[in-house]
């Protein structure tokens, strides 16, 4: 008697138990695959940014490396570029003209001077177009 | 000359319309009187008037008798003969093959794809897990559609991918598995993400609590060029691999989004975005609106359609909210649990209504960005969950 309730309420063809069963076959695969494809691409793209983090620390690193020999030697050098990277314009203008100084009297200059002007020279290999 | 003016009134609408008996008149009117409420939708609400106002005409020009610029029975064969459709088809046959192709859909999910800023998902890629909570909507009313007994299985997953809050993925689904459905389960479709801000409020309220709405979550990182370029192309091919039924929608999405990000493909990103994007919303509002003809749209199913489609939304809503809920217990409440709603696709619309109910908690609280996360991972979530329908239909 239940069964012909069940397939008097159904139009489709099926019983109720089947259509049951369907769905929540459907639902099951469906939810799922849904949020194994979703995590897999939480996964990859944290996967992607510890990769690129870790290149990039490390290139940090070899860029640090590089760079430290070539300030050493140079006194005035540590100096001025604490300065530069501040952006405080008078600590620079001392540091620079103190340097100026300094190889001038290297070359047996003992007179008087005045700084007019300074401007930065672009990098190597790099114009202005 | 009395001929001429009796074989003029026998050809008019008017006489067309009473010669069809009363019955069909009166559902023909019905139908000129539900597209006239859909234009004022549109119009005076501006409930996505972009799509529901061409799909308020498609339904007009379909249901003005004798116009004949409509024959839904040259697509519902298992095999169409395009041939008879180009030779007898009116203007909206000929707009509907791409409908019937799958062509519009994909082409609108480029458009989509390069107006998306993917870059809250990148950056906190949890959100994919809301994303794919929101879709429970889909199976719940596929579920009940199909235990109703009134639809197939095919029918069913039309109707549940309502759930998915996502236009084309719905027209894309029910043109191949349920196409006599198209008009109700868009019009459905579009009409329930008009009303999100009305749907979507008392269930956030009533899921989370007033400490939980007020969660201010951390900044999100910075995103790299890398991983923006990277992002599509991943998506494309996992989806592809493990849910192809889904690729010709999530291609389309992640070609967008590619040509938007990559910084060389400007021109045709702004043209997907604008000119291709507006042009095919047109010819799909018009043409999905047209298959709303009286014979398919009024009838019992319908009214069950648009009810299960409701459900569906508001199903979405719950499961994007409790799997906010749960991974704000994981981490020690650092996710806010209103951004879960966001996970039904809608984009922005969702992530929007999100962001409103977090301020109206605490006004300093600015939750869109976090709330991007899921509304983005829920379009990716309801591509996949469209291509396990197709798959299994």
């Amino acid at each position: 008697m239940k069964d012909m309730v069940w397939i008097a309420l159904t139009a489709n063809g099926n019983s109720f138990a089947e259509n049951a069963l369907e769905a929540l076959n459907v639902t099951l695969v469906g939810m799922v695959t849904i949020f194994a494809v979703l995590a897999l691409l939480w996964g990859i793209i944290e996967l992607l940014h510890r990769i690129l983090s870790s290149g990039k620390a490390l290139a940090k690193e070899g860029k640090a490396g590089k760079a430290e020999p070539p300030v050493s030697p140079a006194p005035t050098a540590p100096a001025a570029s604490p300065a530069a990277q501040t952006g405080d314009d008078g600590a620079l203008i001392a540091a620079i003209t103190a340097a100026v100084s300094a190889a001038m009297a290297e070359e047996g200059y003992t007179g008087g001077f005045r700084v007019v002007s300074f401007r930065r020279v672009p990098p190597r290999g790099q114009g202005r177009f | 000359m009395i001929d001429s003016i009796r074989t003029f009134l026998e050809s008019t609408g008017i006489a067309r319309l009473i010669d069809s008996g009363w019955l069909p008149s009166l559902q023909t009117l019905v139908m000129l009187l539900i597209a006239g409420v859909l234009v004022y939708l549109a119009i005076g609400k501006g409930f996505e008037p972009l799509l529901l106002l061409p799909i308020a005409v498609g339904m007009l020009l379909t249901n003005l008798p004798g116009g004949g610029m409509f024959h839904l029975d040259l697509f519902l064969q298992p095999e169409v003969d395009y041939l008879e459709v180009f030779r007898t088809g009116g203007l909206l046959d000929l707009l509907y093959l791409g409908v019937k192709l799958g062509i519009y859909p994909c082409l609108i999910f480029i458009g989509i794809g390069a107006m998306t800023d993917f870059t809250p998902l990148i950056s906190n890629p949890k959100s994919l897990l809301i994303g794919a909570g929101a879709q429970l909507g889909v199976f719940v009313a596929f579920s009940g559609a199909l235990m109703s007994g009134q639809f197939t299985g095919a029918e069913a997953a039309s109707i549940g991918i309502i759930g998915g809050a996502d236009g084309p993925t719905a027209i894309l689904v029910t043109k191949t598995l349920a196409p006599d459905l198209l008009g109700a389960i868009a019009i459905a479709a579009y009409s329930y993400m008009a009303l999100i801000p009305l749907i979507q409020p008392p269930l956030m309220k009533l899921l989370t609590t007033k400490k939980e709405r007020s969660i201010r979550m951390t900044e999100l990182r910075k995103v790299s060029f890398v991983e923006k370029i990277v992002f599509p192309l991943v998506v494309t091919a996992v989806v592809g691999l493990i849910v192809p039924d889904a690729l010709a929608l999530i291609g389309c999405l992640m070609f967008g989004n590619l040509l938007n990000v990559c910084g060389v493909t400007d021109r045709l990103s702004k043209t997907v975005q604008n000119g291709l994007m507006n042009a095919v919303t047109v010819f799909l509002g018009i043409s999905v609106g047209a298959t709303a003809s009286a014979e398919n749209f009024l009838r019992g199913e319908t009214l069950l359609i648009i009810a299960l489609g409701l459900v569906a939304f508001c199903i979405s809503t719950v499961g994007g909210l409790l799997t906010a809920k749960v991974m704000c217990k994981l981490t020690g409440g650092k996710i806010n649990p209103l951004i879960g709603s966001a996970g039904v696709s809608a984009v922005p619309m969702a992530a929007r209504v999100s962001q409103k109910l977090g301020q109206q908690e605490d006004p300093g609280n600015f939750l869109l960005m976090h709330a991007m996360g899921p509304n983005v991972a829920g379009v990716i979530g309801s591509a996949v969950a469209a291509g396990v329908l197709l798959a299994f239909y």
